[in-house]
């Protein structure tokens, strides 16, 4: 099955073992990573995501279509909220991309806290609050098992979508692809 | 693992090396005519590697690996730019992924 995973963590630290972790079970062949990165929500809401240490920068520019891909994982109304993203921040600064992204998860979050939409419970599971970071990957396995096991020793939580409903249901730009190292790579967040 | 699945293993493998060598150039801002000509040649061999592993696959898997076979024979074009080999190499993996998926995860 293919999948979009999300796996928060409370430190950076532990999110970079979380995807060191993840490329391991691929070695071994127990799942099949496409694609992942580190993300981080800072102190102000703002998600980076974390380049390589010798690619200073180049990338830690939330661009729409990870925007969506964020929204989409936090279930329909992080879609919603990320499309509106989407639209808001295609001539965006960095600043205000990355705050488009924190807004995904902050009002859907929001929308858990208040409780308006009982299902909301269910579907907006996957928040970051300020100060957490979390793995963001595209996977194919077969069963959900080698990855929970591994990354919730190391301390995370993971949530899942499929990857056919999320683009059934929601818009994702071309680029988000571009932040999802098709490696392991040593993760570095730029000061 | 079968002789056929490792193959495509490895084939991953030095596609995703590979992508990282276009990474590297494309973030130091230095790649030179002659990374670039080193690095298509060796998108032209990987895609003939592909081609011929495509040949032995059942048709799941073999549908990724014809794509990434055109994909990685685009990345192979003399004149590219680095950009355009880069897009074309992230492809090829992309398709090279799924057809690893394909064999283990069936």
């Amino acid at each position: 099955m293919d999948n979009y995973v999300a796996i928060v963590f409370n430190t950076d630290e532990q999110a970079f073992q979380g995807l060191h972790a993840l490329w391991n079970l691929d070695d071994r062949g127990d799942i099949t990573v496409h694609g992942a990165a580190v993300i981080h929500r800072d102190a102000y809401g703002h998600v980076d995501v974390a380049t390589k240490n010798d690619d200073p920068g180049v990338r830690t520019i939330v661009g729409t279509g990870i925007g969506a891909l964020l929204g989409a994982l936090a279930g329909p109304v992080g879609s919603a909220l990320g499309i509106a993203g989407a639209a808001s921040v295609a001539a965006g600064t960095a600043a205000g991309i990355g705050a488009v992204a924190g807004n995904v998860m902050g009002l859907t979050a929001d929308a858990v806290k208040a409780g308006e939409h009982e299902e909301a419970v269910y579907e907006t599971q996957f928040a970051m609050k300020t100060g957490q970071a979390a793995v963001i990957a595209e996977v194919s396995e077969s069963s959900n098992e080698p990855i929970d096991t591994v990354e919730q020793r190391l301390g995370g939580t993971v949530f899942r979508r499929a990857k056919g409903e999320i683009q059934d249901s929601s818009f994702f730009g071309g680029d988000y692809a571009d932040y999802l190292y098709p490696y392991d790579y040593d993760p570095h967040f730029a000061a | 693992m079968s002789i056929v699945a490792d193959a495509i293993e490895q084939v991953r493998k030095q596609t995703q090396h590979l992508y990282k060598k276009i990474d590297e150039s494309t973030s130091h801002r230095n790649a030179v005519g002659g990374d670039l000509k080193t690095i298509a040649s060796e998108a032209t061999l990987l895609a003939s590697s592909v081609k011929r592993l495509a040949q032995d696959q059942r048709a799941g898997a073999q549908v990724h690996l014809q794509k990434a076979a055109a994909r990685l024979t685009a990345a192979g074009i003399a004149g590219a730019t680095l950009a355009e080999t880069r897009e074309h190499m992230r492809d090829a993996l992309q398709s090279i992924s799924q057809a690893v998926a394909e064999v283990r995860h069936g």
